[in-house]
């Protein structure tokens, strides 16, 4: 037997026998192999064809895993606008799950696993009866609010800057990225569509929020109809940890309320660019593209001079666009040409201002 | 006597790189390589637990790089990028050697033993009792333990989930905590 700190220790100190020349070695290898990647073409003949005939039964089955796969992680819309004059369009999803969009409602599926579906709703109202599978999560996300359900009946509505829920039969669970909320059947819930520091950003000018440097007073809190207690977490390492867990774990809604958390209470932290710049990504993964170009913004403001300062930017103008705002991704890809008029991105965003 | 002074370039940072990377300028593939390089190798020599594959190892990194350059989204994300290659790069090389060794000894039971030259000398006891472990067990404990990454970093690394790389890392020390004595 040996003793666990020595053996650890020792095989934190191993470093690779790695000298210049072996460096230089491996170098040359892969500017070749990426240079006759680029030129030779694939050979046609025996070696390749022998090889793929071997393999054809593993591919077979590869094959069908594969396109099982794929056709689990396509996304399908339930249904495109609907103009204001026409009735209330009923569709059945392949799980059996039944979903009814009211005139002017838009929604649409944007990840099917074998364990979980996340829709999207971009506005209106939405009557979902989920079909019953414990091992089946059902998500909804309507603005910055996710509705999690497994087998149940309620209604989601999303006006300009209001979600309000419904739940005819069963449980539901609404996070409106400051708290949970557990709905049973015949409750109701109406929160705020935008945590309350982006509801004041998208309120003002497009290019909020302003500068970390301005004494700007934390956002207040949303009043609560439910009340959940949530620990404190006191440190920035802490909630950057918390972030980590989340994301690790799939709560993006979750990893997004914590980064905000971040940028709320410690304004002056030498991460908040960093913090505002992954809630841009948390929130681009989740779709919703206006509150991750808030948040891209927000670094580029927290920041202007940092290195994220231009990827921030790029991806604002590009999430304004995704969002259908093309007059705030125009302001902010010339904001971009100012400022990096050489940048990697300055011939996309040359593109959005035309 | 003349004093000459050399104004050096400052280094160019892992974002100006990463940006010629995705231009495909040959001068800051070699750069980014150079400065990564040995992390790399190093890394994918503790996992491995042995010199024989590293150069491949780290070839194959830095062509999957290449390839990838447009997904790394910023360079505060580069090393994470290129520990999640490495650790999948060397998964693939023990899964091989795992599953030739369990054929072996399968056959051994049919055909007489017989010494494998190719067998790869253990840097100690510890790693001799890691090459015992299947790489799914291996991999993320040598992640969590060694290489000093939190869970969910040995998690993204490993491309599983929080709990099952919790699950993972709590059988390979339930099987290696009868080597150590403390």
């Amino acid at each position: 037997m040996i003793s666990r700190k020595t053996a650890l220790l020792r095989a934190r100190e191993r470093e690779a026998p790695w000298t210049d020349l072996r460096e230089q070695r491996v170098l040359r290898r892969i500017l070749l192999s990426r240079s006759e990647a680029n030129s030779s073409p694939k050979p046609r003949f025996a070696p390749r064809l022998y090889a793929a005939l071997a393999l054809a039964a593993a591919a077979g089955v590869a094959f069908g895993v594969w396109l099982y796969a794929a056709r689990a992680m396509h996304p399908e819309p339930i249904a495109q606008a609907v103009s204001a004059s026409a009735p209330m369009r009923k569709l059945e999803l392949s799980d059996g799950s039944l979903v009814e969009l009211a005139a002017g409602a838009d929604a649409e599926v944007v990840r099917r696993e074998p364990h979980g579906l996340r829709v999207l709703q971009r506005r209106g109202q939405v009557h979902y009866r989920v079909a019953h599978d414990p091992a089946r999560q059902f998500v909804i996300q309507a603005a910055d609010v996710e509705v999690r359900v497994r087998g149940t009946e309620f209604s989601v509505e999303l006006s300009n800057d209001a979600v309000a829920v419904h739940v005819t039969s069963g449980r539901v669970e609404v996070d409106d990225g400051t708290r949970v909320t557990t709905l049973l059947t015949g409750e109701a819930l109406r929160v705020r569509a935008y945590s309350a520091r982006a509801a004041a950003a998208s309120a003002a000018e497009p290019e909020a929020p302003a500068p970390a440097s301005a004494d700007s007073a934390a956002p207040a809190e949303p009043k609560p109809e439910h009340v959940e207690a949530t620990p404190r977490v006191d440190s920035v390492d802490a909630l950057f940890q918390e972030v980590t867990d989340a994301r690790a774990s799939g709560r993006s809604a979750v990893a997004a309320t914590r980064l905000r958390e971040i940028v709320r209470r410690f304004p002056r932290d030498p991460r908040v660019p960093s913090a505002y710049f992954t809630l841009g990504r948390v929130e681009r993964a989740r779709g919703a593209h206006a509150a991750a170009a808030r948040a891209f913004l927000g670094c580029a403001n927290a920041a202007p001079g940092g290195t994220l300062a231009a990827e921030a930017l790029a991806e604002a103008a590009a999430s304004w666009l995704s969002a259908g705002q093309k007059a705030s991704a125009a302001r902010v890809a010339e904001r971009y040409l100012k400022a990096f008029p050489k940048g990697s991105h300055a011939a996309r965003m040359q593109a959005i201002v035309e | 006597m003349v004093l000459k002074v050399v104004r050096r370039e400052a280094p160019p940072s892992d974002e100006a790189l990463l940006e010629g990377l995705r231009a495909h300028d040959e001068r800051a593939i070699a750069q980014l390589y150079r400065r990564y390089a040995r992390y790399v190798a190093s890394v994918a020599y503790r996992l491995l637990g042995s010199d024989d594959e590293v150069d491949d190892v780290v070839q194959s990194v830095f062509l999957e790089l290449l390839r990838s350059a447009d997904r790394v989204y910023g360079p505060e994300y580069l090393r994470s990028f290129l520990l999640r290659i490495t650790t999948r790069q060397v998964s693939r090389r023990l899964t091989r050697r795992w599953r030739s060794r369990r054929i072996q000894s399968a056959l051994a039971l049919i055909f007489p033993e017989r010494s494998d030259p190719r067998q790869l000398a253990a840097f100690d006891e510890l790693y001799e009792a890691l090459g015992r472990l299947s790489p799914d067990l291996r991999v993320p404990w040598l992640l969590h333990h060694v290489e000093g990454q939190t869970l969910p970093e040995s998690a993204e690394a490993c491309g599983v989930s929080l709990a099952t790389v919790k699950r993972r890392i709590a059988r390979a020390e339930e099987l290696l905590g009868r080597l150590f004595h403390d």
